[in-house]
């Protein structure tokens, strides 16, 4: 399985892969993205199954990278993985193709439900 | 710093040594357990069990009970007994100080009541000052929300001490994120280092010796995590936000004086907090 991990904080590409790691969720290859440019650019070459996606970044955010990483066609599952889960948000990435929605600070068997229905 | 704690109360008047208060922090840490030490110790639930269940707490708004009942490794029954058998074995600060002899009856009384006075003066103080300052209920959904997260995180006691005063005591890494569209908040966190060190530490579920790349990181990451749970509530009354990215700053490019400052203190060390509207 193949997951893309899409936040400006390095921390976070960290604490996914450990928190999996810990949850014996293995056999997965990893690519790290740290703003939404870069993130469109790896959904197009690394072609995840799964892409978890920060909603704020700077430069193209995360609802920006979503709308291109749709547009380019691909049809990874998408959880949006922010502090910034207004109701706004929410909606409009939900209207935009992401799947599912975590509000941080994230309930890790959460995270690991959905990297498990992903596989 | 303002008040801590009872017994920083009486370090600091000099009622009690410092080697008297860390021997008496430690003896009733030893006895107070908590509900899955207790559980741990009873042979009800492994240590692994304890630590997926306080895992599962840091990001839930639950008591460890009921994160145990909801994953199946405790029944409420046992639950009750537990926390009959934590209550019956709870020491008070008090009781140790006068089981070790480090204060006599009488002086322990006329000192908390003292140090209740003190403590009462002292939030009455800062809600007029919070009141007058915040028309729209923002400062207090951050510090509301700061406190509530903090605890939830690093699973530590936080108090707020003093509002914009002695801001220039605080020293160590800033954090600082800006909330804008309808709302406009400017929000800083100055955590010491052994608080950073503390922060860090239950964020990842890892030791670090020195205030590195990562702490910093985790501190913006911290800092997020709770601008966004306070955009998330104002949201729900239809109010359109953003969020900047979380950045560190230098205490030299750091104005101090255009924020409204607010000191904390918990066990593990002192932040303040920085807020402009």
């Amino acid at each position: 399985m193949k997951i893309l991990i899409v936040d400006d904080a390095k921390l976070i590409h960290f604490m996914v892969k450990k928190i999996l790691n810990a949850a014996e969720i293995t056999e997965i290859e990893f690519a790290d993205a740290f703003d939404g440019v870069e993130a469109i650019e790896k959904a197009k070459e690394f072609q995840p199954d799964l892409i978890l996606l920060d909603v704020v970044m700077p430069g193209k955010d995360g609802i920006e990278a979503l709308k291109g990483i749709r547009a380019d066609g691909s049809h990874a599952k998408v959880i949006m993985v922010s502090s910034m889960g207004t109701e706004e948000k929410v909606s409009e990435s939900l209207k935009l193709g992401a799947d599912a929605f975590i509000q941080k600070p994230f309930d890790e068997d959460e995270l690991c439900n959905h990297v498990r229905s992903a596989q | 710093m303002a008040i801590k704690f009872f017994g920083h109360y009486l370090l600091d008047n000099d009622k009690l040594t410092a080697e008297q208060l860390t021997e008496a922090v430690e003896y009733q840490s030893a006895h107070n357990l908590s509900l899955g030490e207790l559980a741990v110790r009873e042979q009800l639930i492994t240590l692994k069990e304890a630590e997926k269940i306080n895992d599962k707490q840091r990001s839930l708004d639950k008591r460890f009970g009921e994160v145990a009942v909801d994953l199946e490794l405790l029944t409420e029954k046992q639950i009750e007994g537990l926390l009959a058998m934590q209550k019956e074995e709870k020491v008070f600060f008090g009781e140790v100080l006068l089981l070790k002899n480090f204060i006599s009856p009488e002086e322990l009384e006329s000192e908390l009541q003292k140090f209740e006075e003190q403590q009462k003066l002292e939030v009455v103080a800062l809600d007029a000052t919070i009141e007058a300052l915040d028309k729209d209920g923002i400062i207090q959904d951050a510090i509301a929300i700061l406190q509530k997260l903090y605890t939830r995180i690093v699973h530590d006691y936080i108090k707020l001490v003093e509002i914009n005063k002695n801001s220039n005591n605080y020293s160590g890494i800033i954090a600082l994120q800006k909330m804008r569209g309808d709302l406009h908040l400017d929000f800083a966190l100055q955590p010491d280092d052994a608080e950073a060190l503390a922060i860090s530490k239950m964020f990842l579920k890892t030791d670090f010796d020195e205030v590195d790349e990562m702490v910093m990181d985790i501190i913006n990451e911290f800092v997020n995590v709770v601008l966004g749970n306070i955009a998330v509530k104002r949201s729900k009354e239809s109010v359109k936000l953003e969020l900047t990215p979380p950045q560190s700053v230098s205490e030299s490019e750091f104005k101090k004086e255009k924020y409204i400052s607010f000191g904390f203190t918990t066990t593990q060390g002192n932040i303040a907090l920085y807020l402009k509207l």
